[in-house]
């Protein structure tokens, strides 16, 4: 794979951690509403679907057909899982971000508050 | 007869707002922002009022049996907004049936939380929020095709 693409964007490093934490049950709905509840983040269904689109054109994720319940007016769900490209890609990212913050010597504010 | 009639209606409806915004682009581009502008302005009320037609055709049918649920057979009236719903026939093929999904299944949430207005709103929100990029990806594939471009240069000679 091109290293190129084993950098994340900040959204999608968000949907992956999402899809990861989601574990069997990681699906459009449930991803919106952890990316929603849990990074306080609101975002639309249209943007969670193509940025997992971009993830699995990376190879970061995979997707399979689930089944259709009523109250989906009998359509089928979209389930996601993530592969080990994107395991190694949030570690990387991790990396990246604790040595830069290395030297920082408190620079830091935290949030919230006066700068 | 009836349900053909307004088969009919809901496919003019959108046909009217496809005009409306393929011919605000169009005149957006070879005529000057203003006159898209204002041609955009009209797009904007022609949705508006399409929703409004499409909420009075739903209560004057409210007499007739609700929605039924084909997947259990019960009838449903907890069902998204139909020309939200028409809309997202923008969404590319593959991926719509889960869009669609997803989107009722968090109506129906919502329906039930805080009611059928609130879960209108939601989902509107939803599909302009969503899926204003395919439907501008839709008019410039449809600009692309020259026709309407030539249509335009031509108005734009005449104008000038």
């Amino acid at each position: 794979m091109n290293d190129k693409k084993l950098y994340l964007g900040e959204f999608e490093e968000i949907v992956l951690l999402a899809v990861l934490r989601l574990g069997s049950n990681a699906y459009g709905v449930t991803i919106r509403q952890t990316v929603e509840e849990v990074a306080g983040r609101p975002t639309s269904i249209g943007a969670i679907y193509t940025t997992l689109e971009r993830l699995e054109q990376k190879g970061f994720v995979s997707s399979w057909q689930g089944e259709a319940t009523p109250e989906r007016g009998g359509r089928a769900k979209r389930y996601f899982k993530i592969e080990g490209a994107a395991r190694q890609a949030l570690n990387e990212a991790e990396l990246i971000r604790a040595r830069l913050r290395e030297g920082l010597n408190g620079g830091l504010q935290p949030v919230g508050s006066a700068i | 007869m009836r349900k053909l009639v307004k088969v009919c209606r809901q496919h003019s409806l959108l046909l009217l707002s496809i005009i409306q915004m393929v011919s605000g682009m169009t005149m957006y581009i070879y005529l000057g922002p203003d006159v898209g502008a204002g041609l955009m302005v009209l797009t904007g009320m022609a949705v508006f009022l399409m929703n409004l037609s499409d909420l009075v055709l739903v209560k004057s049918n409210s007499a007739q049996p609700k929605h039924i649920n084909r997947a259990v057979g019960l009838i449903d009236d907890k069902r998204p907004p139909k020309f939200a719903e028409y809309l997202l026939r923008f969404v590319p093929k593959q991926k719509r049936e889960y869009v669609l999904g997803d989107l009722e299944e968090e109506y129906r949430e919502i329906y039930d939380r805080n009611g059928k207005k609130h879960a209108n709103v939601w989902y509107w929100w939803q599909v302009v929020r969503s899926f204003w990029p395919y439907i501008i990806s839709t008019i410039k594939k449809v600009v692309g095709w020259g026709i309407v471009g030539w249509v335009g240069d031509w108005i734009r000679r005449l104008v000038q």
